[in-house]
């Protein structure tokens, strides 16, 4: 009794609330889900698109979890469901807009830069106000290093930065697990060569 | 021994981290978003769930509509009929049944209440006695005697024994025949006690 009293009082969060959301559609759990999850997600869709059609893919894709909860299996790394949710609303949201798009290991979907970044050229790759590291290279030199990379690059080294395993990548992103190596050794080789000199430097 | 890729590896994790604390959601727009969320009510989902009530109002309908019209009601002996006056069950001494059976075909059967057939045999059995003198065809003669009563479809049987009795007694008329039309004269108790033909003025059943 005191325990259930306990738990009502200090409730905490469960550990998988999209199951409790996909169970109960409760709006308390996908609130959750948002604090949880809403910045992650952005931050991927604006690495892989820009901040504005990001923020429109974010809106669609929370729409599509509460469409599509009772689609979701608990034995699902929630984050890896939802993330793959908003890769494909921004893929269809990209062949809308761009007819077609094939997503081949060439196929280059630079982010639309914000109008801050679009005066960076590679000029610009040491910047007096931001460093990361010791090195000199700038956040802003490697912001626009990154975002020349393909898209599936691009997405392969942002996932995986964003703390998924190769078997979530492998989910979200629907290609086999050699394919994503590949992607990643990839990414970074061509990083390396667009932060030239610095990097080596490093 | 590091590997080739840990500085980048360790600079990508720096930039993502610098990067994603730069890259968020402003209170605004996560306002914005949470309230477009918790406020938007699945469209499949209620579609699916109109549907379904829908489907289910429909069915709760039809079973109302047509469970009514087959329902046979054992309990009342009384109905009103079009002039709203009750009438009894029990008055009508024939009921005629038409069902389809349980293995599939059309059946009819007659129900007639024991107590018209009682007091039908009453009747008949004081018409029978209270007769007379009855007319019929005889049809048949081997030791006894058949004659097809005119007034009902009987066949009245004479055995030998009656036959004998009553020639004993001069009570049978002579050069009767197969296919004369006989009187048979009954006494009080319906026995008969006489046979004859029946004259000029009856040729035929009927007449």
């Amino acid at each position: 009794m005191l325990l259930s009293i306990k738990s009502w009082l200090f409730e905490t969060p469960s550990k998988d609330c999209m199951a409790s959301y996909a169970k109960s559609g409760e709006n308390r759990y996908l609130e959750q889900l948002i604090a949880l999850y809403s910045n992650d997600l952005y931050h991927y869709l604006v690495t892989q698109s820009n901040t504005h059609l990001a923020y429109d893919v974010s809106q669609q894709t929370w729409l599509k979890v509460i469409e599509k909860r009772h689609l979701y299996q608990a034995q699902t790394t929630p984050k890896a469901w939802l993330f793959k949710l908003a890769r494909n609303t921004l893929i269809d949201e990209y062949r809308r807009q761009q007819h077609f798009v094939e997503l081949d290991e060439n196929t280059h979907l630079a982010a639309q830069n914000d109008k801050s970044e679009n005066n960076l050229n590679s000029g610009d790759l040491t910047s007096k106000d931001s460093h990361i590291g010791s090195s000199n290279i700038s956040y802003e030199a490697f912001d626009a290093a990154l975002k020349q990379l393909s898209f599936v690059q691009r997405e392969a080294i942002t996932l995986q930065q964003e703390g998924f395993s190769l078997t979530d990548i492998e989910l979200i992103t629907q290609s086999s697990l050699e394919t994503i190596k590949t992607r990643l050794r990839y990414a970074k080789q061509n990083l390396k060569r667009l932060l030239g000199a610095n990097n080596e430097q490093a | 021994m590091n590997k080739p890729d840990e500085p980048l590896d360790q600079k990508l994790a720096q930039h993502f981290k610098e990067r994603k604390a730069r890259t968020t959601l402003t209170s605004t727009q996560q306002k914005a978003l949470l309230n477009t969320a918790t406020h938007t009510k699945p469209k499949k989902f209620g579609f699916t769930l109109q549907l379904t009530s829908l489907a289910c109002a429909l069915g709760v309908f039809a079973f109302i509509v047509f469970d009514n019209n087959n329902v046979i009601n054992t309990e009342p002996k009384t109905v009103l009929n079009s002039v709203l006056k009750t009438i009894d069950i029990h008055d009508y001494s024939i009921i005629k049944t038409h069902e389809i059976n349980q293995a599939g075909s059309y059946a009819s059967s007659i129900t007639e209440q024991k107590h018209a057939l009682d007091s039908q045999l009453a009747n008949d059995l004081r018409r029978h006695q209270q007769r007379h003198i009855e007319y019929g065809t005889l049809v048949k003669v081997d030791n006894d005697w058949y004659i097809a009563s005119c007034n009902d479809e009987v066949l009245v049987q004479i055995k030998q024994s009656l036959l004998n009795d009553l020639k004993g007694k001069h009570a049978v008329e002579s050069n009767i025949n197969t296919g004369d039309i006989l009187a048979m004269a009954h006494n009080g108790k319906g026995q008969i006690i006489a046979l004859k033909h029946a004259g000029a003025g009856v040729r035929q059943c009927g007449a």
